[in-house]
């Protein structure tokens, strides 16, 4: 890929969730009123040595990392959004209830698995991580985050259009920490791919 | 190995024995079992302790010693599980507390000995620290959960389990004969002794003691 001014092009944001919920398909969330912002969160650990003087590190450990994405939907699919919502908060029984506090997101279950407790009982145990899902029709580079989650989304009401902020935190999931040895090593964050 | 920042990698956190943690599918009771305990929210602390006393004499003084004795070692083990397999944890506890077979929270007599001197069914665990970064694996073989083994915060939060391991020499005491460098188990038969399947030669004399020479304490071979 030579150089070249990158343009994206006008992107689509698609969801997919739990097979048992309102997003077992990729799903269109909704269309963006300005860029759409991805910001990368590496980690690094300094190890300082007296020698260097302990305040600049001759050397770094890598840490993993995280992303957020930032964007303003203006055309949206509200019913969409509001299973994202529920998801987001581990599996919520209904849109504007809670999960019990301290429900795990993941439940140590695989990508998308489904619930596998009656909802009626309130205890939720699928995987609720959402991938997050941006379209690339002109440069051709999609993005998808694994394991995505909504953080504090918020919207404005009124006789304007209303738009909804939506920040989405990205972690590197995983139900197999130790990996016979090799830890995080090949973890996804997220890839070019896509969801289908 | 040249001089380089040195760090151990994810450690896996695993333990081996008899009593709770037998197999409880083999075929011979007592057959001992690897378990995966589990993995640490933070740092594997290891502190050995070593032991030293000093010989006084009055030519050097009243402080400083002319000669220092080795008196062997302990370790002490800290970590905080935060990946833990509670079951496996609670055999632990149940071993460490002398009452393989239960229930958790009971006890057993006191002065019920851990070893029992015994090898092959003693209730002491044998701890392993795997190192896949710096490739030097840590094996305690006789250690326990003790003083404060274990706090359980109880609440909505993944709960971070801190444990305090120790790991003792443990070695069990055998028959020697005096002279002989052998360490295997004596019988007595009509008044006389067999070391090795043979009779004590005359003018020697067998004793039942233990030595403490080539006692380990840790190794770098992981238990299987």
């Amino acid at each position: 890929m030579g150089r070249a001014y990158f343009l994206n092009g006008p992107t689509m944001v698609y969801v997919k969730g739990r097979t048992d919920s309102g997003i077992a398909n990729l799903t269109e969330l909704g269309l963006s009123e300005g860029p759409i912002r991805v910001s990368l969160d590496f980690r690094h650990e300094p190890i300082n040595v007296d020698a260097w003087g302990s305040q600049i590190p001759p050397e770094l450990q890598a840490m993993l990392a995280g992303c957020s994405v930032q964007m303003n939907l203006i055309n949206i699919d509200r019913s969409v959004l509001d299973v994202c919502i529920q998801l987001s908060m581990a599996g919520a029984p209904a849109i504007g209830a809670l999960p019990s506090a301290g429900q795990l997101m993941g439940n140590n279950q695989d990508r998308f698995a489904p619930s596998l407790v009656s909802p009626a009982t309130g205890q939720l145990a699928g995987n609720n991580y959402i991938g997050l899902n941006l379209s690339s029709p002109v440069a051709g580079k999609p993005w998808r985050f694994f394991y995505s989650y909504l953080t504090n989304p918020d919207t404005n009401l009124g006789t304007e259009k209303s738009l909804w902020n939506l920040n989405w935190a990205v972690i590197p999931y995983n139900v197999n920490l130790y990996n016979g040895g090799l830890g995080s090593y090949g973890q996804l964050l997220w890839d070019y791919i896509g969801d289908n | 190995m040249a001089r380089n920042f040195q760090w151990n990698g994810p450690t896996m956190i695993m333990v081996k024995g008899t009593g709770a943690l037998q197999d409880p599918n083999a075929s011979e009771p007592g057959t001992p079992m690897l378990w995966e305990l589990g993995l640490a929210q933070g740092v594997v602390t290891v502190s050995p302790k070593f032991y030293h006393k000093d010989i006084m004499i009055d030519d050097f003084g009243p402080e400083v010693p002319v000669e220092v004795l080795s008196m062997l070692a302990l370790v002490d083990i800290d970590m905080t599980m935060i990946h833990v397999d509670l079951d496996v944890l609670y055999k632990c506890v149940l071993n460490s507390m002398a009452v393989p077979n239960g229930p958790v929270g009971a006890f057993s007599g006191a002065g019920t000995p851990l070893g029992g001197n015994t090898d092959a069914t003693t209730d002491y665990i044998s701890l392993n620290l795997t190192s896949p970064v710096l490739a030097r694996p840590l094996r305690f073989r006789a250690a326990y959960l003790a003083v404060n083994p274990f706090e359980m915060p109880l609440g909505v939060k993944a709960m971070p389990i801190p444990l305090k391991w120790r790991a003792i020499p443990y070695k069990r005491l055998k028959w020697t004969v005096a002279g002989q460098a052998t360490d295997d188990d004596a019988i007595l038969n009509n008044g006389q002794t067999i070391v090795n399947g043979a009779v004590v030669p005359n003018g020697m004399v067998a004793v039942y003691e233990m030595k403490s020479n080539q006692t380990v304490l840790w190794d770098s071979t992981l238990d299987t």
